[in-house]
This record gives C-alpha cells, sequence and structure tokens, in this order.
C-alpha cells in the first residue's frame, strides 16, 4: 500500500477545508467548540474509575501472598528453620493430616498384635456395648 | 506509559502471580529421600515429642512396636489398621476392657481362652465394667516423663 501523500492532493485538500469552514455556521462551529472541549475534559479525568486502582490493589494482594509464602520457613527449601511447632497442635483436630499423625502416634502406643487381635474379635468384644 | 498498557498490566500480573502460587501448589510432594531435612524434621516432630516425653520402658515399647510394624506383611498391617481405627474411636472406659481382656486372655492356655471368650460374650456391660477393673492391664499413664 503506497502511503506517500501526493503535495498536490494535500493542497486540494486543504482549499476544501477552508472552504468548507467557511460555510459552517457560527452556532455550529460554537456547538463543535462546546463538544471539543467537553471531550477533553473527559479525557483528562481517570478513564478507569474504579477499575485500575482495584486491579492494583488486587495486585498487591497476591504479590504479598506470594511473598509471606515464600518466606514460611517449611516452603524454603534447604532453608534453616526453626524449631517445628507440633503438627498435632497445630492441625485441624478433625483434619486429614491429623488422623495421619494420629494413626502414626497410635501404631507406636499399642502392639500391632494388638490392633490386629481387636480387628479379628471387634464383632465379639464390642456385642452388647 | 500509556493507561491502556498500564490496564494491561493491572489485568496480567495478578493472573501471573495467581498461576505461579497454582503451579507451586499443584507441584507433587516429593519423595522422602528429596526432603530437606527442615521438612522431615517437621514431619516426625510429633514423634519425637511423644518419645521425648516417654519414660525407657515407654521408649522400649514403642521401638518394639515399630519393628512389629516393619515385620508384618501388608495383609496383617491393613488388618492392623482396621484394628487401630476401631480402637481411636472407643471410649476411654472401653478401651480399658478391651486392653484387660488381651492382657489377661494373652497370659491364658488356649482352653482357658476359648472359656473366658464364651464368657464375655455373655457378660453384660456392667460385669465387663467390674471385671476389667478386677483385671486390669498394665499402665499406660506411667510411661510419660514430666
Amino acid at each position: 500500500m503506497n502511503r506517500q501523500q501526493d503535495p498536490l492532493d494535500d493542497a486540494a485538500l486543504r482549499a476544501l477545508y477552508r472552504r468548507s469552514q467557511g460555510t459552517i455556521s457560527p452556532q455550529t462551529t460554537a456547538r463543535l467548540h462546546r463538544a471539543r472541549h467537553a471531550a477533553l475534559q473527559a479525557a483528562d479525568t481517570p478513564r478507569f474509575g474504579w477499575r485500575l486502582p482495584l486491579a492494583a490493589g488486587f495486585a498487591a494482594v497476591f504479590a504479598l501472598a506470594i511473598g509471606l509464602r515464600l518466606a514460611l520457613p517449611g516452603d524454603t527449601p534447604g532453608g534453616s528453620a526453626p524449631a517445628p511447632a507440633p503438627a498435632l497442635a497445630a492441625a485441624t483436630p478433625a483434619g486429614p493430616l491429623d488422623d495421619e499423625l494420629g494413626d502414626a502416634l497410635a501404631g507406636l502406643e499399642e502392639s500391632p498384635d494388638f490392633y490386629r487381635w481387636l480387628a479379628d474379635n471387634e464383632t465379639t468384644l464390642l456385642a452388647l456395648e | 506509559m500509556s493507561a491502556s498498557r498500564l490496564r494491561l498490566i493491572a489485568v496480567t500480573l495478578p493472573l501471573l502471580l495467581w498461576g505461579h502460587a497454582a503451579i507451586a501448589q499443584s507441584a507433587p510432594p516429593a519423595a522422602w529421600d528429596q526432603l530437606t531435612p527442615a521438612q522431615r524434621d517437621l514431619l516426625i516432630a510429633p514423634v519425637r515429642e511423644r518419645w521425648n516425653s516417654a519414660d525407657a520402658s515407654t521408649r522400649e515399647r514403642m521401638l518394639e512396636n515399630a519393628r512389629r510394624w516393619q515385620a508384618m506383611t501388608p495383609a496383617e498391617r491393613a488388618q492392623a489398621r482396621h484394628g487401630m481405627h476401631s480402637w481411636k474411636h472407643l471410649p476411654p472406659e472401653q478401651r480399658e476392657e478391651v486392653r484387660a481382656l488381651y492382657n489377661k486372655l494373652r497370659s491364658l492356655p488356649e482352653a482357658d481362652r476359648q472359656a473366658l471368650r464364651e464368657r464375655w460374650k455373655e457378660m453384660s456391660p456392667e460385669q465387663r465394667r467390674r471385671w476389667a477393673a478386677e483385671n486390669p492391664a498394665p499402665s499406660r499413664d506411667s510411661g510419660r516423663e514430666r
């Protein structure tokens, strides 16, 4: 596509523009001025209203959350962690992780042979209870 | 920087950050050998805490139980886990009854075991409680050091 402008065409267009301007009434010119002024004012005011601050806020919150995640000692591979808190105390009492840890401890408290015996006899043992 | 570019950044930055977090969370946990010492330490903290609060005889018992778990076949472990699950849901009084019965049965010859089993079946809850009080299993409460 040839984007070069022909000087003759350019001069002709400018002459046409000047002639057209002369035919526009003062009322129409004033209305066009007012419209142009209003459009410029609208361009000066923030174009996104509440959306830009909201999006920036979300970005900040996400960045903060990621930063906190990376700062946690357990998430830092190879990093030195302080003395770990007892996971049983920290976990939700009814959580699956707590169940797993509770099982690990219960498995050491009683003999697994006792647990097998209980599994074999629970129908008899717990009847009438 | 133009407003449209600012808007583009404001919209895409949270998505990128959220994507990073989602990928980090969805990564499968490493095998035990690939965990850091700090992560392993965190995972075994409850056992360490229990071990440190136990006296010598309890520590010996915990080690022996761990050895038994290791020596079991997968089917035996599954059965033991089933029993452990039932055990966890028993009220404390009933646990004492069951432990008392188990310990008593282990000390009896086979013929007497069968007789006790039959008696147990016929007992009312109150009779079982009384029997357990008269034949208590070794206490577990003495296993914690202060």
